[in-house]
């Protein structure tokens, strides 16, 4: 995974949170698709509030890090996960 | 002479007006048991239909074009219009006898909605029903979306003034669940659409005109909402959190097409969900389900 990479939201994406757990309904074709929502777990929802087109995984690694008390080998493994299936769903892109 | 109907559902009275005389709105079917005598109070919404050579719509920006539903029984195509917040709501009826085009321009700062009418001959006389398919549905959509409530799939009854609510994909048994509770004397507010609202600390069920339907109006206080799994025995599951949310959302009936009526929509939901419990029941089709269900309550 390069930590030097800074990741965007697609906007055609609604979030919502639901305690400290969050929902995504995607807009298709202009229109929400409450069928498809992607359920974000805690940590999910932190990644994904830290992604903001500036700060990039090598500072989000940190804030989780510093956040949950986690080992950086644990932290960074759900970054990888997260951002993997996130870019694979359409939900984060880069840039680069 | 202008042809005046008051009805009122999910607690908001709304006028509905024929300007043309030609335009008849029918007292029949539908409306029927949800129209209210002339009143003082004033009404939540004047709903001014009108009979049009042809409507004006170049301005607007087409958001978003529906399907009909499956297995719906008339032909159309319907589309979502809008100009500077305006929201233009187009039914074109494909072989409906008497109408080609129907247009209702709603507002979310507004009070009238023009409902704009191109018949297939404006010489003859004709009997609408004012919240005719799928026009009437579009409009509950927007309405209540700006009345904090939210139309859902589902059906729901009314056992001892506790409102309960089942829904599911379909096909999954919410019918045979409201059959269930009418058999053990439990009022069956609806077994298809209900309207949810959040009024005062509690989320009202309501019933609402629907066509083949022959109901009064119907409203409980809703307590519980159940997502229905066939099973081949019973169980009651505990939901929450994103969990409880996300699926009870996928049955909520919505056309939202700007990210501001999504989310405000998606605030609604969370409302009502933090009001009432939701369960997972897995049921067999009989009477025990419901006892079950009751023993909930009993246990406290």
């Amino acid at each position: 995974m390069e930590l030097s990479l800074v990741y965007y939201k697609n906007n055609n994406f609604v979030s919502k949170s639901i305690g400290n757990e969050k929902v995504l309904v995607p807009l298709t074709d202009n229109v929400a698709d409450m069928n498809k929502v992607y359920n974000l777990n805690e940590v999910g929802s932190f990644i994904y509030d830290c992604i903001n087109g500036s700060s990039s995984l090598r500072e989000i690694l940190s804030s989780l890090i510093e956040n949950y008390e986690v080992s950086e080998e644990i932290a960074m493994d759900d970054i990888n996960n997260f951002i993997t299936l996130m870019v694979a769903k359409g939900v984060l892109f880069t840039k680069q | 002479m202008r042809n005046i109907i008051f009805v009122k559902f999910g607690g908001l009275l709304i006028e509905l007006i024929s300007h043309s005389s030609q335009l008849i709105l029918n007292k029949d079917r539908g409306v029927k048991h949800f129209i209210t005598s002339a009143t003082s109070k004033k009404s939540n919404y004047s709903i001014h239909f009108q009979v049009v050579s042809s409507t004006e719509l170049s301005d607007f920006k087409q958001k978003f074009k529906g399907e009909p539903e499956e297995n719906d029984y008339i032909n159309y195509d319907w589309f979502v219009s809008e100009r500077n917040g305006e929201i233009a709501l187009t039914v074109d009826y494909k072989d409906h006898e008497c109408i080609k085009q129907i247009v209702a321009f709603v507002n979310s700062n507004s009070k009238d909605i023009r409902v704009e009418i191109e018949l297939v001959n404006e010489n003859y006389p004709v009997h609408i029903e004012p919240l005719m398919h799928p026009l009437g549905s579009l409009l509950m959509i927007y309405l209540f979306h700006w009345n904090e409530g939210a139309l859902i799939h589902a059906s729901a009854v009314s056992d001892n003034c506790n409102g309960y609510l089942f829904t599911g994909v379909s096909g999954i048994g919410k019918s045979t669940m409201a059959r269930l509770w009418q058999e053990c004397g439990a009022e069956v507010l609806n077994d298809d659409r209900l309207i949810l609202r959040l009024i005062g600390d509690d989320v009202i069920v309501y019933n609402n005109p629907m066509p083949y339907y022959n109901q009064r109006a119907l409203s409980s206080s809703l307590k519980k909402i159940f997502l229905l799994k066939q099973s081949s025995q019973n169980y009651i599951k505990p939901l929450q959190g994103v969990l409880a949310y996300s699926r009870v959302l996928g049955n909520f009936i919505q056309q939202f097409y700007n990210p501001q009526m999504v989310h405000k929509h998606l605030e609604i939901v969370e409302s009502i969900i933090n009001k009432v419990s939701v369960y997972e029941v897995g049921f067999k089709p009989d009477v025990n389900i419901v006892r079950l269900i009751r023993e909930m309550d009993n246990d406290g």
